[in-house]
């Protein structure tokens, strides 16, 4: 037996308890928890004969494959730590993740190696060519398990920083371990369980998507990457593979509603659904409701990376119309949350409608970003409510309040709450106001602080004037926007969201 | 022909397309070109394109593409 000190008891436990079962698998390759194990293992002790000392950085440049998970777990062993990057990234946005990060290796495979050399100058870098890497020798593994601590870093994921910098935030094995406690208690994972994973190794969907596997004996299935410019094909991958637990961010939902593929390809085995890293719109949601005949469970989660992948969930409960927001529901378990006014008063349950910056602390909390020690001060506060000893708090920047049900409610991003003519106003309610109407498939609001104008950009199949009609029926007409843009084509950051920041450039351009 | 040319250098400007026989392998389109290409094309030639055609073969070429249109009830 282990004291769990690290995610590797997990794959530990699983390879004694499942040695045959499937793992994970993508469209070409299987492996079960044994194999994974034995693979890792021998690879963690390469590494570790390659690097001095431990808590090392090594940067993964692998597709989104079998392969990065044992990489991944083969770090981890090494007694250092992982930072995935996509081999489809442009050669600058690798490169700035390597000047943050400084890694001391980089591990490659035999189609990867080219490209990276290709790209990057800096030769000096170790390269670990994983393809070149005898992974099946194996042996002993609790002198590795062992030395490692709880505080140990697992990741470091970057995300995009407000200033155009990447932003490193430091999870270590105490804040997955405490994450996966709550969603395999919360959720209904277990060893029958196929998850169909979307979300890019590098976004931290994914720490559920892996470690969860890894805890329950379940199985993850890797849905191709490219398929999800085809959704059809993605819906025939999940229908063949079984796959009954999808956990994706909204914007893949949306794809499949819209191109209405559930009418002719039929996922009858889809139990789960899941969705967070943006707000969900109810109308695809109802779609696949409508379309799921099996579907049992709907989880609505949130959470910042900082926080190790969510600290609310909303399991639906009820029913709700197209123009209704999902609420965020409540704290996951073992989480702290407090609501902050803007004079740092708490606001409680029974203040409905009134909102706060919410702010998260617990086993959950990540470090600190990664060589930003100023940046983590600004974020990671004291929290106010702890006023004998210190202990850290994070600011989320999103605005939330509470419903007359006692749920939490997104509001919006700090920073997009704007004011105008005197109102306050969250661009998010305009948003979901705009997709109550059944012609628009995706909207964004913005606000352009110089002409001081409310702006829509919208997908779909409707006027300008009959978007506004529709609005001035939904909303008070101080929040009715004045310009419009209908687009074909809403700009994506890389983790699937809408990339408000090119929006405001390309069509507001003065800030 | 040179409308559908037209319409993809116009979703990634950044790409010659007559450069490609194969727009999706060559990662010319990823997930929303195509879904933006699939709105552009059924406003422009009045087509109703079935979520089910939307795979890799009917978006390689604009071939492939000229005849999901027609396919699509469009005139082109």
């Amino acid at each position: 037996m282990y004291m769990r000190t690290s995610v590797l008891s997990y794959l530990e436990e699983s390879a004694e308890k499942y040695p045959d079962k499937a793992a994970f698998f993508d469209e070409k390759t299987e492996i079960t928890f044994s194999e994974l194990r034995r693979y890792a293992v021998s690879l963690g002790r390469y590494i570790k004969g390659q690097l001095n000392g431990s808590r090392n950085p090594i940067l993964v440049y692998l597709p989104k494959s079998v392969s990065s998970i044992v990489a991944f777990m083969g770090i981890l062993y090494s007694g250092n730590f992982y930072t995935p990057t996509d081999v489809r990234f442009p050669a600058d946005k690798v490169l700035s993740v390597m000047d943050a990060l400084h890694p001391s290796a980089v591990i490659v495979d035999n189609n990867t190696k080219e490209k990276f050399l290709d790209f990057n100058a800096d030769h000096t870098v170790k390269l670990i060519n994983i393809d070149e890497v005898s992974l099946d020798v194996c042996g002993d593994s609790k002198d590795l398990v062992n030395a490692i601590l709880d505080v140990d870093p697992v990741y470091v994921f970057f995300t995009s920083g407000s200033t155009g910098v990447p932003k490193g935030v430091i999870i270590n094995n105490h804040n997955v371990i405490d994450y996966i406690d709550w969603a395999v208690s919360a959720l209904p994972i277990t060893d029958k369980t196929i998850m169909g994973s979307q979300s890019p190794f590098y976004f931290d969907i994914s720490t559920q998507d892996i470690y969860a596997t890894l805890k329950t004996g379940a199985t993850l299935g890797i849905i191709p990457p490219k398929y999800f410019a085809f959704p059809a094909k993605a819906m025939q991958f999940i229908k063949e593979r079984h796959i009954n637990f999808l956990y994706w961010v909204p914007s893949a939902f949306v794809n499949v509603a819209n191109f209405d593929i559930l009418s002719s390809i039929e996922l009858d085995e889809v139990e789960l659904i899941m969705f967070g890293g943006e707000v969900m719109p109810v109308k695809q949601l109802n779609y696949w409701k409508r379309h799921l005949p099996n579907l049992k469970t709907i989880a609505n989660v949130y959470g910042p990376t900082e926080a190790t992948v969510n600290c609310t969930y909303y399991i639906v409960d009820r029913e709700f119309e197209d123009n209704e927001t999902l609420p965020l529901g409540k704290a996951c378990e073992n989480t702290g949350l407090l609501v902050l006014d803007e004079d740092g008063n708490c606001i409680d349950k029974s203040q409905v409608g009134v909102q706060g910056e919410l702010c998260v602390y617990g086993s959950s909390l990540s470090a600190g970003y990664w060589d930003d020690i100023a940046k983590t001060d600004e974020k990671y506060v004291t929290n106010p409510i702890c006023k004998h000893y210190r202990e850290k708090m994070y600011l989320t920047g999103d605005l939330v309040y509470y419903n007359e049900r006692g749920e939490l409610v997104f509001a919006g991003r700090k920073d997009f709450q704007i004011k105008h003519s005197g109102y306050r106003i969250e661009l998010g309610e305009i948003e979901a106001a705009a997709m109550g109407n059944k012609f628009v498939s995706n909207v964004c609001a913005s606000y352009d602080p110089v002409n001081k104008q409310i702006v829509l950009f919208y997908q779909g199949d409707t006027s300008e004037e009959e978007l506004r009609d529709h609005l001035l029926n939904v909303i008070p007409k101080y929040m009715v926007p004045t310009v419009y843009h209908q687009l074909q084509r809403f700009p994506y950051n890389d983790n699937g969201k809408i990339d408000r920041k090119k929006l405001n450039a390309e069509y507001i351009g003065n800030k | 022909m040179e409308e559908i040319y037209k319409i993809l250098s116009e979703l990634r400007p950044e790409f010659d397309f007559t450069d490609s026989d194969d727009f999706v392998e060559d990662g010319y389109l990823d997930s929303f070109d195509i879904i933006s290409l699939v709105s552009a094309i059924e406003e422009k030639y009045n087509a109703k394109i079935d979520g089910l055609d939307v795979v890799p073969e009917n978006f390689c070429t604009v071939e492939a593409i000229a005849a999901l249109i027609r396919k699509s009830g469009g005139t082109i």
